[in-house]
């Protein structure tokens, strides 16, 4: 009876753009903490943060992916008989990474764009500026940039632990439907 | 011909006391906050202050009791690269959210030959006063075309970045900042 549910995953589309967005979150946030502490004289001084701003470019494109996806595509996979507690805070959770990634997203590439013109990367990616802020704007999207991230990684840590707590202590097929 | 006399007198008296008056033309822009910095000791980096407020007094009879007083929003650090700018507010540097405001208030001036001269002061910065030091330049000044009265100069002063407790000051040839302060004063 239970066969069919436990072999069962999501679409490979759903897991791709999880897993990859998943690296791109973490190496994000550790990129973003080590760039911001680099000393002007490291020789990663100036491609870090371009490194950054790629990968938040790209981030913001699969998210867009992912956010549209929540409202075309259904999941279609049997509902797994979780506690009505755990669904209520895995879905609130969920919920609070399309809203902390997105803000963050939107937050960096104005700031990288800010001074009112394309952000070149690599000399062959242009970004184009959206508006042209004020200091305190910089500094507000600066600081909201900063302190979403770390309540993210917090989310990202609860996140984790679900899963691992499906996978080992439940031992149902939560996490395996994603691997 | 003793009233007139007695009133000419007064006036001139008056003359003296009351020394001229001048507000810094921040409106019409003609006045600039300018700094230098060398980068890597190859170059120079220029940035500048695009909000500050400030006035000073002159008086031709008496110049030593010139005085200025300004005040420069620290926030409008602007050096042409707005993720430069974000770390020049921060508290690597200026400090920005506990010390939004820079300032300078002359304490004396001598005056040399054609009206250049030295103005010493305390200068306010990242919450460390300090005196300092201006060489003054006398520009120029007289009547403008729209019925006011003006005079400008420009001052120059060598600050130690260490010396106002600039967390990023590095020491050494690095942290030697050269303030340039060019006035328009419009006479009130």
């Amino acid at each position: 009876m239970n066969k069919p549910l436990f072999s069962q995953k999501h679409s490979l589309t759903t897991r791709l753009l999880h897993w990859i967005c998943a690296l791109l979150v973490v190496s994000l946030f550790i990129s973003g903490w080590f760039m911001v502490e680099l000393d002007y004289y490291s020789s990663w001084y100036q491609t870090l943060p371009e490194l950054h701003i790629f990968g938040g470019t790209l981030l913001l494109m699969l998210w867009a992916w992912v956010i549209l996806r929540l409202f075309l595509v259904k999941n279609t996979l049997p509902e797994l008989l979780h506690r009505r507690s755990e669904a209520f805070l895995a879905r609130w959770i969920k919920r609070s990474f399309y809203l902390l990634i997105i803000t963050i997203l939107i937050c960096g590439y104005l700031m990288a764009t800010a001074d009112g013109l394309p952000r070149n990367l690599f000399g062959t990616i242009n970004l184009p500026p959206l508006y042209q802020f004020s200091a305190v704007q910089i500094d507000t999207m600066g600081w909201i940039h900063q302190n979403f991230s770390y309540v993210l990684m917090v989310f990202v840590c609860l996140h984790m632990l679900g899963a691992l707590k499906h996978h080992y202590i439940d031992q149902d097929p939560t996490l395996k439907r994603m691997l | 011909m003793k009233k007139l006399l007695i009133l000419l007198l007064i006036s001139s008296i008056s003359g003296v006391a009351v020394a001229d008056k001048y507000k810094i033309d921040t409106k019409g822009a003609h006045a600039f906050v300018q700094f230098k910095i060398k980068h890597l000791g190859y170059s120079w980096l220029y940035g500048r202050f695009d909000s500050f407020d400030g006035e000073f007094e002159y008086d031709e009879s008496d110049p030593s009791k010139a005085n200025i007083q300004m005040t420069v929003d620290t926030n409008s650090v602007n050096s042409n690269h707005a993720a430069r700018d974000k770390h020049l507010r921060s508290d690597d540097f200026l400090n920005v959210a506990s010390f939004p405001a820079a300032s300078f208030s002359s304490t004396s001036f001598s005056e040399g030959e054609n009206g250049n001269g030295t103005m010493k002061g305390n200068l306010t910065l990242n919450g460390v006063t300090k005196e300092v030091d201006l060489d003054v330049t006398f520009v120029g000044g007289g009547k403008d075309p729209w019925g006011g009265t003006r005079r400008g100069y420009e001052a120059v002063a060598e600050l130690k970045l260490s010396e106002f407790n600039i967390k990023k000051s590095v020491g050494g040839a690095y942290e030697e900042l050269t303030l340039i302060v060019s006035v328009e004063g419009i006479k009130q």
